[in-house]
């Protein structure tokens, strides 16, 4: 059902994912550009590792992927659009006009 | 009341493709769901603010990158300990479970302590939640987390002290459940770190 | 472990007797879905007298409206105070009124029966999430009597007016009015996890997703669509009140903050959640269509098939409510064709709801009266909500009465006509009673008529350019002209607030005096009339085992015109 015993060991994982987080930090000698995008790589390798190994996310029924996959793609959408409204200056509505002290 | 056993074990009902998880771990899936949505609106916002307003680069050097690495190593360990404790369950091992549930709580309050920690010297230092808009959403971000943290262990607490009852095998399935809730909290620090401390 | 899973699931079913676990900490989901029932029915008490109050000002602006007058020293309120009325009627009618009804009561209630459960998969999670919406109520009552008033900033709350208690000068009524959503949120999402696990795990022998009744299908795409969707106002909530109280900088200008995330972060929410409220509705209007029809529901599929297209569609329309917000002109586009498409399943719906009737033998009792009425008036919000949809006329209607008049109509009829649908409908099995239906039908009648009274002429009202929220519309020359409408739609509005006292009447009486009701009254093929009217406390003594679809209804060859799925051939019936 849950907990077959597993190819490979907890105590394994686990030195994988200190493995990761020491490279995790190393990425921070890299130039800024591409450190960004290791480290988010480094990350998502890790989350990969914990949902497969210990949450044991792996052959369960697809509803379990779809629980993860979905929100993650509608959290995308919801930040796409308001990339649109925040990122380009020019897009973003115009400040306000400097309120005077009121009573 | 919550069954833990699959529908094999309850012939009484359909089952179905959809049906072969025992409640607890459906509910429990369900329920983290809904939280990847309020964890990724916080994540995804704060890095399209953080493009808008330059970088934060000069914000963001006041954090401490060595207390937030030794809080990951620590709640790395406790997700170990608490599958282990889930391991040990399942072989019928209560010791085991004991054991591994309380390192898991003890390790949990160490993230706690941590964190106190990190916060009382940011403050001491003239940050606070109201300092600007990264110091809003760090303490946002870091807090909400922080509370999800007191919750899995309070959580985790009475499993352990569970452990010692006579109705320990009637609930023992849980410590799955709360597992899976420990290793979301995890996954949530997992992002949370690089994206406040070192990205 | 299995024999002791047994036990502990048998445990479960000791059935309790003190007054206490009996009646108020109760686990059972038929106590649970009473006590939500009972909730949203106070909570429209309040909602309806602020609508009361907010038609009061607009026809007979800045005069003393009665019973306010007893309440407060003087009936006269002003802008403030109206804001207070308009914000307060908005939150209380869709998250204390539409949402308890219809997801929690009913839902609550009749979904463990329809599946042939003896109970939802987490009893005790479901006492909980009821205490936790009464806490909310509690929380928004609260804020009625804090120094400042209530929250003001409309049931949107939009920032930078909400975020900052000096714009304002509400200040403890809009902490507590995020708390208390923030609350209610939490509540829902437990009845939500609830909802899923009881349908997929626990349907009877024989219940296979394909056989399981529309009303359930509705229930439980809107928990999911309330589970995906509240992430981001839940973070946006926490954000705003942040904002108030701590002087963070999430969405105010001066310090660094960005007042359209606010309004992104709510309205990804907002638009599933009218979804969340509309569906379930549906649901019980399509439960009785086919019963009172004596005809299978048409387009069984796709019914199904065009809600789970609705709910995906619905993420993606939010910046509908936006077009004028300041977004970028460019997003009008694609979120105006999402919107228009949005119409088609829902037209799919109605179609299929209107083949259902076609070459019917009907039965116009009062349930069958209220569907109709309810499929009626939501055909007039459906196809009004299109033009909102298209981005150049909602520049013009943007803000107007006639997005008030576009809501109520979808509004009421989902929330108010659905719900007295399923109320008159399921009253016999809640409580073994038949509910009058003399009452029943004027209760329809003047219910439909009146709210048609106060809507339409909201449109034309919109379209002259009667923006909303606005305090006193006789300080605008051209508004000046059309004051004798928003009488004659107070009168109106009076009529419909006091037509439910029949229903009220009608409850009362029926529930004591009301002919006795068999275990089927209706004659109708689903689930919950294989038990007892009310059921017992496991709901079904034995647990039935389902042959066939749940609207099998006029079947060739069977020996009456209804065969309930419980029943294995077509030629007898139990």
């Amino acid at each position: 059902m849950s907990a077959e015993k597993p190819s490979i060991g907890y105590g394994t994982i686990w030195i994988f994912l200190m493995v990761l987080l020491v490279l995790g930090v190393a990425c921070l000698k890299l130039p800024h550009g591409i450190a960004v995008y290791l480290i988010f790589a480094v990350a998502v390798v890790k989350a990969f590792l914990v949902l497969r190994h210990y949450m044991h996310v792996h052959g369960v029924p697809s509803m379990i992927y779809a629980l993860i996959g979905i929100p993650v793609v509608l959290a995308g959408i919801l930040i796409y659009i308001v990339a649109d409204a925040t990122l380009d200056p020019r897009k973003a509505p115009p400040p306000p006009p400097a309120m005077e002290a009121h009573e | 009341m919550s069954s833990a056993t699959t529908t094999a074990a309850h012939p009484q009902y359909e089952g179905g493709p959809f049906a072969q998880l025992p409640f607890g771990r459906a509910g429990m899936w369900w329920f983290l769901s809904s939280e990847i949505c309020v964890f990724g609106t916080f994540m995804g916002t704060y890095a399209l603010m953080r493009i808008a307003a330059g970088g934060w680069d000069a914000e963001r050097a006041h954090l401490n990158a060595t207390i937030a690495i030794m809080n990951t190593i620590v709640l790395v360990t406790s997700s170990l300990t608490i599958v282990q404790a889930h391991a040990a369950a399942e072989a019928g091992d209560r010791e085991g479970a004991r054991r591994n549930l309380l390192i898991t709580v003890l390790l949990g309050c160490l993230f706690l302590c941590f964190k106190t920690f990190e916060y009382s010297r940011e403050i001491s230092h003239g940050f606070v939640p109201w300092t600007s808009t990264f110091w809003s959403f760090y303490y946002t971000m870091t807090g909400l987390h922080g509370l999800h943290v007191i919750g899995g262990i309070i959580v985790n607490f009475i499993l352990f002290l569970a452990t010692y009852r006579a109705s320990w095998d009637l609930v023992k399935h849980r410590v799955e459940y709360a597992g899976l809730y420990w290793h979301f909290v995890d996954v949530v620090w997992i992002f949370l770190f690089p994206l406040l401390y070192l990205a | 472990m299995q024999a002791g899973a047994h036990a502990e699931v048998h445990a479960g079913h000791h059935e309790p007797t003190s007054f206490w676990r009996k009646y108020i900490f109760s686990v059972d989901h038929k106590v649970i879905g009473k006590q939500y029932l009972t909730l949203g029915f106070a909570m429209a008490i309040i909602g309806g007298f602020t609508a009361f109050l907010i038609r009061w000002q607009l026809a007979w602006p800045e005069t003393e409206a009665p019973i306010l007058g007893l309440m407060q020293e003087s009936g006269f309120f002003g802008p403030d105070q109206y804001n207070a009325f308009v914000t307060m009627h908005g939150t209380i009618m869709i998250f204390f009124v539409a949402m308890p009804i219809l997801l929690g009561g009913f839902g609550n209630y009749f979904l463990p029966l329809m599946v042939g459960a003896p109970d939802m998969a987490f009893p005790r999670l479901n006492m909980m999430s009821f205490w936790t919406i009464f806490v909310a109520s509690c929380i928004l009552t609260a804020s009625w009597f804090v120094p400042g008033g209530p929250a003001a900033g409309g049931w949107t709350s939009y920032p930078p007016l909400s975020a900052d208690p000096n714009l304002s000068g509400v200040n403890w009524g809009g902490h507590l009015w995020l708390l208390a959503i923030i609350v209610e949120f939490a509540s829902f999402l437990m009845g939500g996890v609830n909802f899923m696990v009881t349908t997929i795990n626990m349907r009877a022998p024989g219940l296979s997703l394909w056989r399981l009744p529309l009303f359930v299908w509705m229930e439980i795409t809107a928990a999911v669509l309330f589970m995906l969707s509240v992430g981001p106002i839940a973070a946006g909530g926490i954000m705003l009140l942040l904002d108030r109280t701590m002087g963070t900088g999430f969405f105010l200008p001066a310090r660094g903050g960005d007042p359209l995330l606010f309004q992104h972060l709510f309205w990804f929410f907002g638009h599933p959640e009218v979804y969340v409220v509309l569906l379930p509705g549906f649901g019980m209007i399509l439960e009785v269509l086919p019963v009172f029809s004596r005809k299978p529901v048409y387009g069984y599929k796709a019914i199904i098939y065009s809600t789970i297209a609705a709910g995906i569609l619905s993420f993606v329309v939010w910046a509908h409510h936006m077009f004028v917000s300041g977004i970028d002109a460019r997003l009008a586009t694609p979120f105006s064709i999402t919107t228009i498409l949005i119409s088609v399943p829902f037209a799919v719906m109605m179609f299929s709801m209107i083949a259902t009737l076609w070459g019917a033998s009907i039965r116009f009792a009062t349930p069958m009266l209220f569907a109709l009425s309810t499929l009626a008036t939501f055909l007039v919000g459906g196809v009004t909500g299109i033009f909102l949809g298209s981005a150049a006329i909602d520049i013009y209607l943007h803000g107007t009465y006639y997005v008030v008049a576009h809501f109520h109509y979808t509004l009421f009829p989902s929330v108010f006509l659905g719900g007295f649908t399923g109320l008159y409908y399921w009253f016999p099995k809640m409580t073994g009673r038949m509910m009058n239906e003399t009452l029943g039908k004027l209760h329809c009648l003047i219910t439909t008529v009146s709210f048609n009274c106060v809507f339409i002429p909201l449109f034309f009202v919109g379209i002259a350019g009667h923006m909303r929220r606005i305090y006193n519309p006789l300080q605008y020359e051209f508004l000046k002209e059309i004051q004798p409408t928003h009488v004659f739609v107070t009168y109106a509005a009076i009529v419909l607030i006091l037509a439910q006292s029949l229903l009220v009447i009608n409850i009362v009486w029926s529930y004591f005096a009301g002919e006795v009701a068999g275990d089927n009254p209706w004659n109708a093929n689903t689930l919950e009339w294989a038990t007892s009217s009310p059921p017992p406390h496991i709901n079904f003594e034995t647990v039935p085992t389902v042959y066939r679809d749940p609207y099998d209804f006029s079947e060739p060859g069977a020996k009456q015109d209804w065969t309930p799925q419980w029943v294995p051939s077509v030629r007898g019936v139990s």
